[in-house]
């Protein structure tokens, strides 16, 4: 606002307050997706993370981070739930020939042998085809075995011994084979989403709606009593 | 973006209770003979909703001695093939059979046991062997005779077969065709308790609570924040 023989006024304040409530709602968003991830195996936690600018920039300031820390590891006694206790990624192979990462160890194996992860999609082996067993072991439990290296082993009747089938290829964020992985089975790495962490952060996200709002109130009263008062003369 | 944040808490709260709907499932069959748990698995889509597939846990269950002559459990992986009342087969593990008024063997549902095995009214001792062999004898002194025979099947993947309640199950594209299974064997006086374990079904109890208060509170954070917005002049 600027008062010099005549007003003129400029909205960026009013705007400025709007668009720091808009910003909120942006992080207030990342924090519910989370909260709704919270159960999903394998889910990685966003962290919202506001850049600079974020005055004129608005909610389009706010970015996510994926946090690639490991979650917590459960037992679950199933012999196709494979947790990676490293960073990394099991690679699922989709229709189209491309390849998705995830976290979510949880598998079963198809009739011909596949080893597929919940949604139907293969697993890929370390040379990045399909892994498929060649025995299909009828006992799970203690006819399968994971090695933490990834090597996938069964049990022939034939032979009367365990022998390696195939390895799961497990990657990086990059695309990298990564080397140095620890599987390890039937477990189930539950997210790394801590409830009470996010809604710790929400706290902040509330008083900063306020605080805006108050500023927003200010000058809106500013205003009015301006437009009312100004032209008065008597 | 409010709306959005309140239907993604809202639509994952419902999802929770479904998935408590399976928990409580599981936790009444806890004395169904042959009953398998079902564990109800959510994972994301890569565009972000949350999908769920059921699979069945076809871990042995324990063995529980009934002296009753019609009791039998299955040792293994295999599965009684079972007539249903319009001609075709299903499968079941609950081997708590009967006679039926015109001496068949029956299910709990009055399904025939394999095609149909006819005992004699007036037997003295029914015996059924371990590779389900079913043989009575007429009077103390008399030789025993075969009446049919249980053929036990297998499937390749027993996590495609289709539930259709009542503990039966139907072959389907995913499970593969029912094989002759020549490694089950069936225990005569016996009964399989179900394969759920209480503890792993109240820790998930807690796990969907904490998952649906969560999306509670976050619902009522959002309608806060939504009605600090509405009454923003006030």
């Amino acid at each position: 606002m600027e008062l010099k023989g005549h007003v003129s006024y400029q909205g960026d304040g009013l705007s400025i307050s709007t668009r720091a409530m808009l910003t909120q709602l942006s992080i207030l968003n990342v924090h519910t997706e989370n909260i709704a991830h919270f159960g999903m195996p394998g889910y990685q936690r966003k962290e919202p993370i506001v850049t600079s600018f974020v005055e004129f920039l608005g909610p389009q300031a706010v970015d996510q981070v994926t946090s690639t820390e490991i979650g917590r590891l459960r037992k679950s006694g199933q012999p196709l739930d494979l947790a990676l206790n490293t960073k990394g990624y099991f690679q699922k192979l989709n229709a189209m020939g491309g390849i998705e990462l995830t976290r979510d160890g949880r598998f079963s194996i198809d009739k011909d042998g596949y080893l597929r992860a919940l949604d139907g999609k293969h697993i890929a082996s370390s040379s990045g085809q399909p892994l498929q067993l060649s025995v299909i072991p009828q006992d799970l439990e203690k006819h399968m075995r994971v090695s933490p290296a990834g090597e996938v082993q069964v049990y022939d009747t034939r032979l009367g011994e365990l022998v390696a089938v195939d390895r799961i290829g497990v990657v990086s964020e990059t695309g990298s084979v990564a080397d140095d992985i620890d599987i390890k089975q039937g477990y189930v790495e539950d997210s790394n989403v801590m409830l009470q962490q996010e809604f710790v952060g929400m706290v902040p996200l509330r008083r900063m709606m306020e605080a805006n709002r108050q500023m927003f109130l200010l000058q809106s009263d500013g205003l009015s009593r301006m437009i009312q008062e100004l032209g008065r003369t008597s | 973006m409010l709306n959005h944040i309140m239907k993604t808490a809202s639509e994952n709260a419902t999802k929770q209770f479904g998935v408590l709907d399976k928990v409580s499932q599981n936790i009444a069959n806890l004395n169904t003979p042959g009953f398998k748990a079902e564990r109800f698995e959510q994972y994301l889509r890569p565009d972000g909703q949350i999908e769920g597939v059921s699979r069945s846990d076809y871990a042995q269950g324990d063995r529980m001695i009934t002296r009753r002559p019609l009791d039998v459990a299955v040792q293994g992986f295999g599965f009684i093939p079972v007539t249903q009342p319009d001609g075709t087969t299903a499968y079941t593990r609950d081997g708590s059979f009967s006679l039926n008024s015109e001496g068949y063997i029956v299910t709990n549902r009055g399904d025939m046991v394999g095609s149909g095995i006819q005992v004699p009214v007036d037997y003295q001792d029914i015996k059924i062997y371990e590779d389900g062999v079913v043989k009575v004898k007429i009077t103390e002194q008399a030789a025993e005779q075969q009446v049919g025979k249980v053929d036990l099947v297998k499937f390749m993947n027993p996590e495609g077969l289709t539930h259709i309640g009542y503990n039966k199950v139907l072959a389907s594209g995913d499970s593969g065709e029912a094989l002759s299974d020549g490694d089950s064997k069936l225990k005569q006086g016996m009964l399989e308790r179900s394969n759920v374990n209480v503890f792993v079904q109240v820790d998930q109890i807690l796990r969907l609570n904490a998952s649906i208060l969560s999306n509670i509170n976050v619902i009522r954070f959002a309608d806060d924040v939504f009605r600090s917005a509405v009454n923003l002049r006030q």
